[in-house]
């Protein structure tokens, strides 16, 4: 009946005029008003990113602006591919790419458009609106990859009717003889939490460590999520590495109680932005209604609309929704291990990936 | 003709006239020759420029976006990475199920056609239907079903005393045919081998029977060297396809460590950086595979001579009748079809409905709410506008365009004929994953192509192209089965060539064609891999959306997707057969 009754409302909400959240614009001078009404004449603005947020940032979109959002969506590591394809051949048809930092190489071809000289609402240029006093940035000149959000990624997930949650109270007890073929974790081997995971344990603890764990322990691999959570969930493999706390957040909420996230004491995990990233192509299609969804994104409604949908805390110091796991939120003093920027993307990244790529039997 | 002694298949005698009827009337050769170099450069644009492409390309050691490097690091890639070679070795050892594929369909559909069994239109469209139904969620139906841990089946049989332990696991060599010889392989074989035995001239094999030769015996001689061409395209298609199959293989391999062709290319084309020149070479490796077939297949259709079993004398369609054992063979399909297609399909149906897909025993299992969401989705009512257009674009225009070609190889004196019968070929020399990059990449580029890129017009081209090996062969199977002597005796009497191929051509073969339309318009809607990277927001497919929200992990919505899919395959083979039996060559 809830279930129902959820769905009934999305119906309702998709359906609904704008109404409320004309907030987010407050303070906005003529050249915003000009600018949205370019952006109408537009008629619609084109987003890939993950599939999770194909319903609910269209009609948030919408119901704030009157612009349609169509959105392509598919793996990150695909849609990436075909958004920096299109910009590269000069025939984008996707407006905004949101996504993990996949498409960073782009900055230097000029293949994407700086956003910050973009953001014209005072709502979004308001340091107080900020968990870190300004916009959080992918790239080091700040001003191409907007983060949206801010997490704690890289923890072991149980299932505590199997096993204790404290028989896993750091990394090195992941070694144990009894976990031997206990273990699942997402594909470290291709762009994705598995590969964000495997990162985090070779840069903390090296490459020997991630062979005798991967390897060693003989961990079973999969590149599809769900699959992973529902392993632990059904008991199958107990212990799971690289699950994503969306998928996690569903089995709890239909009743997997006893499905556990683990926070090892000799590693806190690593900070992702997931796929919050936004940038936006050169010669855009639609570059009118891309900026208005810059702005909308950037502003309140926008964060919360993506923030609720992927269970990611958003940057916003205004946007808290109540579903975000305690988990995912950064604790202050805790030496994290932050993936989202461009130095470590760039520098650090491809050399792990080639050693975990190595230690896990080669490509 | 049949030689009495000992039964054996002796080549009727060449006609009187010229092998193959003149297309250019008063042109001479030289018309022939400039259609024929035509004909050559329209198939050979769409069949050849992608396989040329991913050649050029696999020997393109650059980084993307930067200009072209020549270099021959992937294909040494190939050559020296275990999982490669793994990769293909696989590949190899998945397609045994070919030839037992074949044996079984062969029986199957030779119960249906030649023999009066009860049942036999139901299972004939049950098999279609099985044929058209997506392959992703139908799998995981088998997973629920099979995984070695909770699959119901397994958990069933544990409670008999004697098991212990999952009898079966879907994660493994053997799950994995089982699914495709299920799902794909045994249905697309008697698709393709019915039509070929329902041509067949009764009065062949009742001369045999009538010589005191047993059913056996009649089987062996008689009926198959008569459908031969028809099992060698069935063979050779199995075949190629089994080496590029992808869904099954990723969804089922990639947790036991099994990695075909196509899953490895998929691998290396999804890293990142993305290995575009090991993808490449390892794509175009399979050419050479696939022109050794496609050679093969030509000599032995050239060998084969004239297998005619429609003449311009009065031809009798029937069937024999079946003794005791007809309702228990039909007793056994029946079996086959609720075990292959009925149960991975109700499970897929429940599953729809779970409030978590595949958790039959949590407290209220059972919820509309995905349902809903589905239908009130603006993406579902696009997805399944697109799939329809594109669908009834590329099933027209592909058919007439097979139809015509294939006329063009068998029939007429086409200078060039036989390396058009190669160039057919070439969609099944790529993956269909690499089709679609390929496509992708070409109009994009290509100058005065761009303003395609992100409407239906690549995507039908796509689909055409995919479809085109098994659409010409189809048609062409059918076309050797027809005497020339019909369309002869029609040019004689003044017919024109046009005239010809619509009044006698078109209706013998247009059953055929039927089943060509129907199998490209399903397989628009089926498709993931060729046009998953062709689609725009605005042109998504039904399967499409299928995969987009299975990679979201919501298997509950792509489940219902997947039975959307599953009725309109039903509508439309319900149609088809009705269609079918009002335009058949038997009445």
């Amino acid at each position: 009946m809830k279930q129902f009754a959820a769905a009934l409302a999305v119906l309702v909400a998709s359906a609904t005029p704008v109404l409320a959240a004309d907030d987010w614009q407050t303070g906005a001078g003529p050249d915003w008003q000009s600018a949205f009404a370019a952006a109408r004449q537009e008629g619609k603005v084109v987003v890939t990113g993950m599939g999770l947020l194909s319903e609910s940032l269209p009609a948030a979109f919408k119901r704030d602006t009157g612009i349609d959002l169509e959105f392509l969506a598919g793996p990150a590591s695909d849609t990436a591919a075909r958004f920096m394809r299109e910009i590269e051949a000069g025939h984008p048809t996707i407006d905004i790419s949101l996504g993990g930092g996949q498409e960073v190489a782009l900055i230097k071809n000029g293949g994407m458009v700086p956003v910050k000289p973009q953001f014209m609402l005072p709502g979004v240029t308001k340091p107080q609106n900020w968990t870190d006093g300004h916009p959080r940035w992918f790239d080091t000149a700040q001003e191409y990859m907007y983060q949206g959000t801010n997490w704690v990624f890289g923890w072991p997930l149980v299932n505590a009717k199997l096993v204790k949650p404290s028989d896993v109270a750091s990394w090195q007890d992941l070694l144990k003889p009894e976990f031997k073929g206990k273990i699942a974790a997402d594909d470290p081997r291709v762009p994705g939490p598995g590969q964000a995971q495997a990162a985090y344990i070779a840069e903390t603890f090296g490459t020997d460590f991630l062979k005798k764990l991967y390897i060693g322990q003989e961990v079973t691999l999969t590149r599809d999520s769900r699959q992973l959570v529902e392993w632990v969930a059904r008991g199958v493999h107990p212990i799971a590495l690289g699950s994503l706390p969306v998928t996690i957040e569903r089995f709890r909420s239909q009743g997997f109680n006893e499905l556990t996230v683990v926070s090892p004491t000799d590693g806190p995990g690593c900070i992702l932005g997931g796929f919050s990233v936004l940038k936006e192509a050169k010669n855009a299609p639609h570059p009118a209604a891309a900026r208005i969804f810059i702005n909308w994104y950037a502003s309140a409604p926008g964060q919360e609309a993506y923030s609720r949908a992927m269970m990611e805390p958003s940057t916003r110091a205004d946007v808290k929704p109540d579903n975000i796991p305690d988990y995912m939120i950064p604790k202050p003093g805790s030496k994290y291990l932050n993936q989202y920027e461009q130095t470590w993307y760039v520098d650090e990244r491809p050399k792990l990936q080639a050693a975990i790529i190595e230690a896990m039997g080669g490509r | 003709m049949i030689d009495d002694s000992n039964f054996r298949m002796i080549d009727a005698p060449r006609p009187p006239f010229p092998r193959g009827l003149a297309l250019t009337r008063g042109v001479g050769a030289s018309g022939d020759r400039v259609l024929g170099l035509t004909v050559i450069v329209v198939v050979g644009a769409v069949t050849f420029v992608p396989v040329l492409y991913v050649l050029i390309d696999s020997f393109n050691v650059a980084g993307t976006g930067q200009p072209f490097r020549f270099g021959i690091a992937g294909w040494a890639q190939v050559f020296a990475s275990p999982k490669t070679l793994s990769s293909i070795g696989y590949s190899f050892l998945l397609s045994a199920r070919i030839p037992i594929a074949i044996a079984v369909a062969f029986v199957i559909a030779w119960l249906l056609v030649r023999v009066e069994i009860p049942s036999h239109r139901f299972i004939e469209h049950a098999l279609w239907f099985g044929f058209f139904l997506p392959v992703l969620p139908m799998t995981m139906g088998w997973i629920l079903l099979l995984d070695s841990n909770y699959g119901l089946v397994n958990v069933l049989l544990e409670k008999i005393p004697f098991v212990n332990g999952a009898l079966f696991s879907i994660y493994s060599v053997p799950g994995i045919i089982w699914v495709h010889l299920s799902l794909t392989t045994v249905p697309v074989m008697v698709i393709l081998l019915a039509p070929a035995l329902r041509n067949l001239d009764a009065a062949m094999e009742e001369a045999s029977d009538v010589s005191g030769a047993g059913m056996r015996t009649t089987l062996w001689r008689i009926t198959i060297p008569l459908v031969l061409p028809a099992i060698l395209t069935a063979f050779i298609a199995g075949f190629i396809r089994s080496l590029e199959v992808f869904e099954v293989e990723q969804l089922l391999g990639t947790p036991a460590g099994i990695f075909v062709y196509s899953t490895r290319i998929y691998d290396l084309v999804a890293s990142d950086p993305p290995a575009y020149p090991q993808a490449m070479a390892l794509s175009a490796l399979f050419l050479g595979v696939l022109l050794v077939l496609a050679m093969i297949y030509q000599h032995f259709v050239a060998r084969l001579g004239n297998r005619a079993t429609m003449t311009g004398k009065s031809t009798r369609l029937a069937k024999r009748r079946g003794g005791w054992w007809a309702p228990v063979a039909s007793g056994a399909i029946l079996l086959y079809l609720a075990v292959s297609i009925g149960l991975p399909l109700i499970v897929l149906i429940l599953g729809s409905f779970n409030r978590l897909f595949g958790f039959f025993f949590l407290p209220h299992p059972w919820t509309f709410a995905h349902w809903l969401g589905v239908f009130a989705d603006p993406a579902f009512a696009g997805a399944t506008l697109s799939s329809i257009l594109i669908g009834l674009a590329a099933g027209t225009a592909g058919t007439l365009a097979y139809a015509v070609l294939a006329w063009l190889m068998v029939r007429s004196r086409l200078v060039g004929a036989g390396l058009v019968s190669l160039l057919v070929w070439l969609p099944w020399a790529i993956p269909g994953l690499v089709l679609g990059l390929t496509l992708s990449i070409l109009v994009l580029t290509t100058p005065g192509l761009s303003f395609l890129y992100g409407t239906m017009g690549p995507l039908v081209l796509a689909m055409i192209i995919k479809s085109m090996p098994i659409g010409v062969q189809m048609i062409r199977t059918s076309l050797f089965q027809i005497s020339r002597d019909l369309e002869e005796a029609a040019q004689i009497s003044g017919a024109r060539v046009s005239t010809v191929f619509r009044d006698i051509t078109l209706p013998l073969i247009a059953p055929m064609c039927a089943a060509v339309f129907l199998l490209v318009f399903m397989a628009t809607i089926s498709d993931i891999g060729t046009l998953v990277l062709l689609a725009s927001p605005s042109t998504r497919t039904l399967s499409l959306l299928m995969f987009q929200f299975a990679t979201a992990s919501r298997p509950e919505a792509a489940a219902v997707i997947g039975v959307v899919i599953a009725v309109i395959c039903l509508v439309i083979t319900s149609a088809a057969f009705r269609i079918g039996i009002k335009v058949s060559v038997e009445r």
